[in-house]
């Protein structure tokens, strides 16, 4: 082929491809169209393939022009309304738009193409309405035709030159026609006869049975049969009366009553229907698009083209290169800042603000030059749907919006695939087949919405369905069933982490595997695609009311904005699409931000608890710590964040370098850089932070492309390389799990279960016992030296925060061995009767929620409340208030005194069915000073105040309870006029909204969640108080 | 061309120069068109979590480029506690990527003659003999001569103690 032809090619094949995909939308437009066309959306249509009809012609692409042409007469058609575009015939044109697009892409091979079935079918599409008779001779897929009564009339007749008359509304009959009976004996000759069909039916096939005829020379038969398949307007009757046939010779076999498109049902059946005419769902999809601005189009604008501006077309390569070097500009740039710090000269301060502007105005210019609207990404997707739906059975109306969001190229390309994915994925296994919506109360036409919009820096694209949503229950059943996991781990999942499953390799959620959707690649190469985009993906999901599915992606992948950050000697970039919030803690808060559960340290963080990493011990880097001159450094050898004591401990140290280690120590804040992505939220603690920095990303080379925790690279200012950190490698590689949006991630309140539970701090004294304290009562937990412990009399003393906190052994109060000596240890501190106590815990184990299924009795002894098994293990809960009161009574004695030195001696109702709770709670108001009588449940406790032996100030009741609930006795407190001024505070682990909402309607005057003891003792006063006010 | 090549893997057709480099007390040496640079002193970076055999990766006039440690890689037993007198970086180019090869000292280029190449001696180098090319005797030193495209393709754990 020689070079000219070779480059008018690439350029038919380039302007071909845009073409077709803008005929596909104008194509699904003309479908929804019906009557109210728009003529410009034909004349639209018809030019492109016009166009693309004269350079194939011209090029000698013989097949492409052939389609081309078949399909410009149709059009042609339709432009002069001459034909209107049903749903048939736009099926033909969209059938040979894909096998033109088919073609284009495969332009070598393109001449051997065979599209005879298309162009019959498009001939069809012609035939049907404006040149009767003109039938193909070509071969369009076949179909035999039955008399009623199943004998064989017709072979092999054109499945189109049937459905093309249905459609054109039309009815088709088998007509039996005696050539004796209706026409010689009615003085007619054959020619005469067809001559009159003609003016009143179109004739599709016909046959005269020679078989019976005999010899020539044989008298004339009883009659000779001419069977005529024939479309008319005419019903049956008026056939045969125009006709002049009896009624009982003329059979219907298809109307379009039947179904507007097909030859499927009716009784004298078409056998084995093609491909084209299957069975079709009602509900075309009603492809809806609405501009980003909002405004919704009218109806025949629906799906609008992406709109091409004058465009000018640049080589990907030049484009790359120019790239490149705005990335180098970038980069002399920060060079000439860092110059420009060190240097301090005003001229170079001048140049380097201009160098800035420069680079970042010629930054964006190349970047705009790489934008893409998503649109033409979202553009494919009503076509994606209709035909999903068709197939299906379903219904479902697609909504589009921003589609004139920007993208970078090479997002855009990436994408498509992901997205067609989740598309389909919302269409196949999210909406439900229409009667399942109808009985679940929905509208049966499903809805997916695809939503593109900028947020926070990132491009964010949702794909939402509003239907059945996604079981975390299902998928850990199916995850077991396959083996994925044990069902121990499975059933340990928190929801969130569930849903994530779907990512897993070879996961498929759908009962059934479809042909649709569940092709073994899923969700989890939608997953790496967009990862390796740099962005992320999240579901959400509720059960029944639909499934979004949220893709987090960068605006272009070429230039990063990112946070440098240090640790040891390297420096690393943390992309700034990953970054929450960046926390300095002063060292002074150190202690008390940062806590140590187990192995893992947490950061209070707005009341919330925040997992972290230190990022040398993720990524296996020393970590320094420089003292302020910055002359030398020093290997962190702190092993605990918490203990930042390390300067004062060690003596063996020359006093001048202890000092200069507490200085350190001083100015040395922590810095915490909070990261989020793929569900995962932690913080990172990194030696120091620098300033943010665009970065040109630069891949890894082969050798390093496993390495999870790592991105990239990048080149500095300073021409040394800081390596891009992969935030969600990162929590992978340290095992952070996921936590459930919905459950506080390790308080004191327990998940908004059913069952009651209270969260336990476990720890061993001695190795082999275990013991556990209720995380409520815990105040903070702080890790000491035994050299910062003091003996006084028989009482330990730790010197802390100026005030000595006396301190309770376990062993020396109740029956348990001594510990193991260690050093150091932690100390529980936790405040009792207004002061603030300390229990010596050699080791702790683990923070976690338990049943309330507490024993009270078996290990019953001063100081412990009850004990609970829990894997296997026996573990006594330790009833801090009953130790400190065993340590120091008198704390309590003089709480009581001053309770009763306020001259009102408070009486308490509480009813509380779980003797744990009961006796615990019981415990923590009586500290209080409060007078309490514990009753088991709503009846004993109603009973009580009936009984009229003590006069309550205020009834604390528990929701959960046998005989008579708490709401029960609310109500039954709030009507009696007698009792109805008396408080109530319910006290329940549900402490969900609708719970409250319930609570409040029969009457309770405050609600707190059980265990919380600060705040039900803060109500409790606040009622009292007010009562007495108002008394 | 191509076709030969692949035909007879182990024998190089015409004349050809390769860039000797020594690992160690073993002289190695690779075809010079895949040689870009040699650099002396180029500041690598470590990579944490990287295999060992990766010194780390260096900035080559803005491009990110990966340093391997040869002596690592073919696992050549060298002195851990010799000093360092300015070892050298080979940067090839392989696979539209540029990878650097940390050796010890650079050698001369030597012009061999197909015929002047003779197959690996099967007790010779236990190497990998996909990596092994040939080997040409130049005034009584052997050059192992390797294959770049094979030689980073091969794993730390594939390569084998050599043996002369």
């Amino acid at each position: 082929m020689s070079l000219e032809q070779d480059e008018l090619l690439s350029a038919f094949v380039m302007e071909s491809s845009e073409n077709l995909s803008d005929i596909e939308s104008d194509l699904l437009a003309l479908e929804t169209a019906d009557s109210d066309l728009d003529p410009e959306l034909v004349n639209r249509v018809f030019r492109t393939v016009h166009s693309m009809k004269g350079t194939a012609n011209f090029i000698g692409l013989k097949v492409i022009n052939e389609l081309a042409h078949e399909s410009e007469n149709v059009l042609n058609l339709i432009r002069s309304d001459e034909l209107s575009p049903t749903p048939a015939v736009v099926e033909a044109l969209l059938a040979s738009c894909d096998q033109l697009k088919a073609m284009v892409d495969d332009i070598e091979n393109s001449n051997s193409v065979d599209v005879s079935a298309l162009v019959a079918n498009l001939k069809s599409c012609i035939s049907g309405e404006a040149a009767p008779g003109a039938t193909s001779a070509e071969d369009d897929e076949g179909v035999d035709v039955d008399m009623p009564n199943g004998t064989l009339v017709f072979l092999d007749v054109r499945q189109g030159d049937i459905t093309c008359r249905i459609s054109a509304g039309m009815n088709v009959f088998i007509v039996e026609v005696d050539l004796v009976v209706d026409v010689d004996e009615k003085g007619s000759n054959p020619v005469e006869f067809l001559r009159g069909f003609y003016k009143i039916a179109e004739l599709i096939e016909s046959y005269v049975d020679t078989a019976g005829l005999g010899e020539l020379h044989e008298p004339l038969p009883e009659g000779i049969g001419l069977k005529i398949l024939a479309g008319t307007k005419l019903d049956s009757e008026g056939f045969s009366a125009a006709l002049g046939v009896p009624q009982e010779r003329v059979h219907l076999i298809g109307t379009p009553e039947d179904n507007p498109w097909t030859v499927a049902s009716p009784t004298p059946a078409v056998s084995a229907p093609p491909a084209n005419s299957g069975a079709v769902a009602d509900a075309a999809p009603r492809a809806k698009s609405e501009a980003a601005s909002g405004q919704k189009p009218s109806k025949a604008k629906s799906s609008a083209p992406v709109r091409r501006e004058s465009t000018v077309r640049v080589n990907v390569e030049i484009l790359d290169h120019l790239m490149n070097l705005a990335g180098e500009l970038v980069l002399a740039r920060n060079q000439l800042l860092q110059m420009k710090d060190q240097t301090s000269e005003r001229d170079i301060g001048g140049v380097s603000a201009r160098v800035d502007q420069v680079t970042s105005e010629l930054q964006d210019a190349i970047m705009q030059t790489r934008m893409q609207e998503v649109g033409s990404v979202f553009n494919k997707f009503p076509r994606v749907v209709r035909d999903l739906v068709k197939k299906l059975g379903k219904q479902c109306e697609l909504e589009v919006i921003g589609q004139h969001v920007e993208l970078d190229k090479t997002i855009i390309e990436a994408i498509g695939d992901p997205l067609t994915h989740l598309v389909r994925n919302s269409v196949d296994h999210g909406l439900e087949m229409p009667d399942v919506r109808t009985a679940a109360g929905k509208d049966p036409c499903g809805k997916v919405c695809l939503k593109a919009f900028h947020q926070g820096g990132k491009i964010n694209i949702s794909i939402s369905d509003d239907g059945a949503g996604i079981s975390a229950a299902k998928l850990k059943q199916k995850a077991v069933s396959k083996g994925l996991m044990s069902e121990e781990k499975a059933t340990e999942l928190t929801d969130q982490e569930a849903i994530n499953l779907i990512f897993h390799p070879g996961f498929s959620t759908a009962e059934q595997v479809s042909d649709v959707s569940g092709r073994g690649v899923g969700m989890d190469v939608v997953r790496t695609n967009i990862l390796n985009l740099g962005g992320t993906v999240e579901v959400e999901t509720e059960l029944g009311s639909g499934s979004t599915v949220l893709i987090k992606l960068p605006l272009t992948l070429a230039i990063m904005p990112s946070l440098i950050v240090r640790v040891g000697r390297s420096s690393f970039a943390v992309p700034q699409t990953n970054i929450n919030e960046i926390i300095r803690i002063m060292s002074d808060d150190v202690a008390e931000r940062i806590k140590r559960v187990h192995d893992a340290e947490v950061l209070q963080l707005r009341g919330e608890l925040m997992p972290i990493i230190r990022l040398s011990d993720a990524l296996g880097v020393d970590s320094f710590y420089e003292s302020k001159d910055g002359a030398e450094a020093s290997t962190d050898r702190r092993h605990d964040l918490a203990d930042r004591r390390e300067g004062e401990e060690h003596e063996e140290h020359p006093p001048r370098e202890d000092v200069a280690r507490r200085e350190c120590n001083t100015s040395n804040a922590l810095s915490v850089v909070i990261v989020e992505s793929a569900g995962h939220r932690y913080g990172v603690v990194v030696d120091s932070v620098d300033d943010p920095q665009e970065i040109v990303v630069k891949p890894l080379g082969r050798h390093l492309r496993g390495i999870e925790c790592l991105a990239g690279a990048t080149v500095l200012g300073d021409g040394s390389i800081a390596l891009i950190l992969d935030v969600t490698g990162i929590a992978s590689k340290c095992q952070l799990r996921v936590p459930s949006r919905d459950t506080d991630t390790g308080g004191a309140v327990s998940t908004a279960d059913d069952r009651e539970s209270q969260s336990l701090l476990i720890f061993t004294n001695h190795p082999e016992e275990k013991f556990a304290l209720p995380a409520s009562f815990i105040t903070r937990i702080e890790r000491v030296t035994k050299d910062q412990i003091d003996s006084v009399g028989g009482q330990f003393i730790l010197q802390y925060r100026g005030k000595s906190l006396p301190l309770i052994t376990i062993e020396d109060h109740i029956s348990a061995r001594a510990p193991e000596p260690t050093d150091p240890v932690n100390v529980v501190v936790f405040s009792a009767a207004g002061r603030e106590c300390g229990v010596i815990v050699p080791r702790l184990v683990d923070i976690r929620d338990v049943d309330a299924e507490v024993d009270a009795e078996t290990l019953k002894e001063p100081g412990i409340i009850g004990s609970i098994v829990v894997e296997n293990d026996a573990i006594r809960i330790i009833g801090l208030l009953e130790l400190a009161h065993i340590l120091k009574p008198d704390w309590f004695e003089e709480k009581k005194q001053h309770a009763v030195k306020r001259g009102h001696d408070i009486k308490i109702l509480l009813a509380e069915d779980s003797s744990f709770f009961r006796s615990q709670m019981t415990k923590v108001l009586e500290s209080e000073g409060f007078a309490i009588t514990g009753c088991e449940d709503g009846l004993i406790a109603w009973n009580t105040l009936l009984r009229r032996e003590t006069e309550f100030d205020l009834v604390v009741t528990d929701i959960e309870m046998p005989n008579m609930n708490g709401l029960e006795l609310t109500r039954k407190i709030k009507t009696d006029p007698e009792f109805k001024h008396l408080p109530v505070i319910a006290v329940t682990s549900l402490a969900r909204d609708e719970d409250i909402a319930s609570g409040r309607a029969a009457g309770v005057d405050d609600y707190q969640v059980k265990m919380d003891r600060a705040k039900l003792i803060a109500s409790i006063r606040k009622i009292i108080g007010d009562c007495v006010s108002v008394a | 061309m191509s076709n030969e090549t692949n035909n007879t893997e182990n024998v190089i057709p015409g004349r050809s120069q390769f860039a000797t480099f020594f690992v160690g007390e073993f002289q190695f040496g690779i075809d010079i068109l895949a040689v870009r640079e040699i650099n002396r002193r180029l500041d690598t970076y470590g990579v944490p979590g990287a295999p060992d055999y990766v010194c780390g990766v260096a900035n080559l006039r803005g491009d990110v480029v990966t340093t391997i440690d040869l002596a690592k890689l073919l696992k050549i037993e060298g002195d851990e506690g010799e000093v360092d007198h300015g070892h050298r970086v080979v940067i090839t180019q392989s696979l539209g990527e540029a990878v650097g090869l940390r050796v010890d000292r650079v050698g001369d280029v030597v012009t061999c003659d197909a015929s002047d190449i003779e197959p690996p001696p099967p007790n010779a180098l236990a190497l990998d003999l996909q990596v092994l090319k040939g080997v040409y005797k130049s005034d009584g030193d052997l050059i192992a001569l390797l294959d770049v495209e094979e030689l980073l393709q091969l794993d730390a754990t594939g390569g084998r103690v050599v043996e002369v």
